[in-house]
């Protein structure tokens, strides 16, 4: 991706003079790049033997006696984990950590066609915990992406599987998501490992509300501490990913809450108890803002908007007083970080800027608009104002960035 | 420790795991109580989804007196105490929290929730406690489950409880229809001699025969207990 980039902006480079040209071939040979595909392709041919095997032992499986399907799959699994490790030491670490994530997926697999064999009955996910922790010790051995990702997609549907199956919220897995992954996205050189954990944190975060049955407001509470976090932890990339989620989680939340006033208990959402919940949000606040103070950010406080709680004071109120103080908490809050992105240069924060901007219009056109306009004016005008708005953005953004950027 | 000595665990630990899984199969053999239990008549439409057979017990939708707590179950696990009444196993009680279960009794883990109306056509608002125990999937061997399919009489399942909670299901058998008549009846000879198979075919064309003295005759009732039963001990001796 970078290599065709510079390829192709280095062309340009040349003509205006700004190199010459022996000195585009030399800096495009100092940048091979690694083949993306190069890395895919081991991928690929992984997941092709892996679902070849499986598909031959499951059309086989009823005629092998039990004790011998206990042995392929031992078998499987040994000979998968072996082979990894065989690969990896030869110098082939793609394929070695596709090897390993089939020894994963075979000891998960294998759980579950034991118990089925057997006639063995769940009522927790101790499997899905074991075959997380499995997988998370491959991840620390290896340290591939691919077994991250792998150990991810494990945790994430264990959670999922334990509040939808049994109700109850899985805190060893929300342990191991946490310490485990989040240690290992913190000493990874891999940008995106960051990301995922802070989306991730949001997904549990959600189903522990879900699960536990509390006032859905009170995922709130969670995502100031993602976005505090943000603020302390602002070295080794953190500071990005956990607030960008944190923030866009949060106006997803705001969104609900501007088309559903909170009230009494019995209605979506429900106002949770103030005391604690004020407490909380004004300690959050306070140690964000000492962290802002401290590192010079404190103009990049009005982020907090969307974390205040006006439900408070505005559920009691008239409707539309209610959704007409969250349209401007959703419009300042776009306008804050489209202005930061101008400000820090960000072409990557502008963007979203941008994004939350669009999204809040079309959300306040349609909840204002709908009832009263004739529905074909409504569309027609809808385009137009939203194709003017995308071109007004675009341009100033683009005025802006013509002198530079941080080319994100 | 470098990466193979710890790869080495990880991938022991991983087979203890899966051979775990399997012992405690059989641990639930040695250590389990047996309990029988009667299923309602399978549903007619297609009880059988691929490879397993879907089961509704008795013991699957009881009275609502059980439930004791103000607010509805909403999947919420329980203990279920267990106790013998003619011949299968009935729900005595419903705790949240386990219950020491006494002599002749055992306890299941189980989901509750509101389950069906209880009066069939009628708006009476009042639903039954439906159990889901995770005994409700019997898996069989492909294509083997049309017997079961056909089978709307009741079914009797036999699960083995171990101590420690943990259930699983022994075997599902057809009901058997003790209460009815027999319709027929089957005669066998049993005896020594070298006639006997010639003497038994003349009897099967339905010619008169001659038994001697060494042979017996025996009669019994034709049903499905008469396939497996001896038919020296259960039948009824007419000659010897």
């Amino acid at each position: 991706m970078f290599k065709r980039w510079l390829h192709r902006e280095g062309k340009e480079w040349v003509r205006e003079g700004i190199i010459t040209k022996e000195q585009l071939t030399r800096i495009l040979a100092r940048n091979p790049g690694p083949d993306r595909r190069m890395s895919w392709l081991p991928i690929l041919a992984g997941i092709l033997i892996g679902l070849g095997i499986l598909s031959f032992i499951a059309s086989n499986w009823e005629g092998i006696p039990p004790f011998l399907r206990l042995l392929i799959l031992i078998g499987g699994m040994t000979g998968f984990y072996a082979a990894g490790e065989q690969c990896t030491r030869q110098g082939f670490p793609h394929t070695g950590a596709v090897l390993t994530g089939l020894g994963v997926v075979t000891f998960g697999g294998g759980m579950v066609l034991v118990g089925q064999m057997y006639h063995l009955v769940a009522f927790d996910v101790r499997l899905f915990i074991l075959w997380g922790t499995a997988a998370l010790i491959s991840t620390f051995l290896y340290r591939h992406p691919v077994l991250f990702y792998l150990t991810f997609v494990i945790l994430s549907a264990a959670q999922w599987y334990s509040t939808e199956e049994f109700r109850t919220f899985s805190y060893g897995t929300a342990m191991l998501f946490f310490a485990g992954l989040g240690w290992e996205a913190h000493r990874s050189e891999h940008r995106l490992h960051r990301w995922f954990v802070a989306a991730g944190v949001v997904h549990q975060s959600l189903l522990w509300v879900i699960g536990s049955e509390e006032e859905a407001l009170w995922l709130f509470p969670f995502l100031m501490v993602l976005y505090t976090a943000g603020d302390w932890w602002h070295s080794r990339g953190w500071r990005r990913p956990l607030q960008t989620v944190s923030i866009s989680a949060a106006f997803l939340m705001t969104l609900v809450v501007y088309y559903n006033p909170p009230g009494e208990s019995g209605t979506f959402p429900s106002l949770p108890a103030s005391l604690p919940y004020l407490t909380l949000t004004a300690g959050f606040l306070a140690l964000s803002l000492r962290a802002k103070h401290r590192w010079g950010r404190l103009r990049e406080s009005d982020s907090w908007l969307l974390f205040l709680p006006f439900f408070y004071l505005t559920a009691d109120g008239p409707q539309w007083l209610h959704q007409a103080v969250y349209l401007v908490v959703l419009y300042a809050a776009s306008v804050g970080v489209l202005l930061r992105g101008s400000r820090r240069g960000s072409r990557f924060e502008a963007n979203w800027g941008i994004l939350l901007f669009l999204v809040t219009t079309v959300n306040a056109y349609f909840n204002l608009a709908w009832d009263f306009m004739p529905k074909s004016l409504f569309f027609l005008l809808g385009g137009l104002l939203l194709f003017a708005l995308n071109r007004f953005l675009q341009h100033r953004k683009n005025t802006r960035f013509s002198k530079g950027g941080d080319g994100r | 420790m470098n990466r193979t000595r710890w790869l080495t665990i990880l991938v022991l630990c991983q087979v203890l795991v899966l051979l775990g899984t399997a012992a405690s199969y059989f641990a639930v053999n040695w250590w389990g109580t047996e309990i029988r239990l009667k299923t309602e008549p399978v549903d007619p439409r297609d009880p059988l989804y691929g490879d397993y057979v879907t089961l509704h017990y008795k013991i699957s939708d009881v009275s609502p007196d059980h439930w004791k707590r103000e607010e509805p179950p909403e999947n919420t696990p329980v203990h279920v105490l267990l106790t013998p009444k003619e011949g299968y196993w009935q729900v005595k009680s419903v705790h949240l929290n386990r219950p020491d279960p006494g002599k002749n009794e055992v306890v299941l883990k189980a989901r509750a929730s509101r389950g069906r109306s209880m009066g069939r056509g009628t708006s009476s608002p009042e639903k039954t406690l439906h159990l889901e125990y995770g005994l409700e999937r019997y898996y069989v061997p492909e294509g083997t489950g049309r017997q079961f399919e056909r089978a709307r009489a009741p079914l009797t399942v036999r699960v083995k409880v171990a101590p420690w909670g943990q259930a699983r299901i022994v075997d599902v058998e057809k009901k058997q229809r003790n209460r009815e008549e027999p319709s027929g009846w089957n005669l066998t000879l049993t005896g020594q001699g070298a006639s006997f198979t010639e003497l038994f075919q003349s009897y099967q064309r339905g010619e008169q025969v001659l038994i001697p003295a060494l042979m017996e005759m025996v009669a019994v009732p034709n049903g499905p207990r008469a396939q497996s039963a001896d038919p020296t001990s259960s039948g009824t001796k007419i000659y010897g």
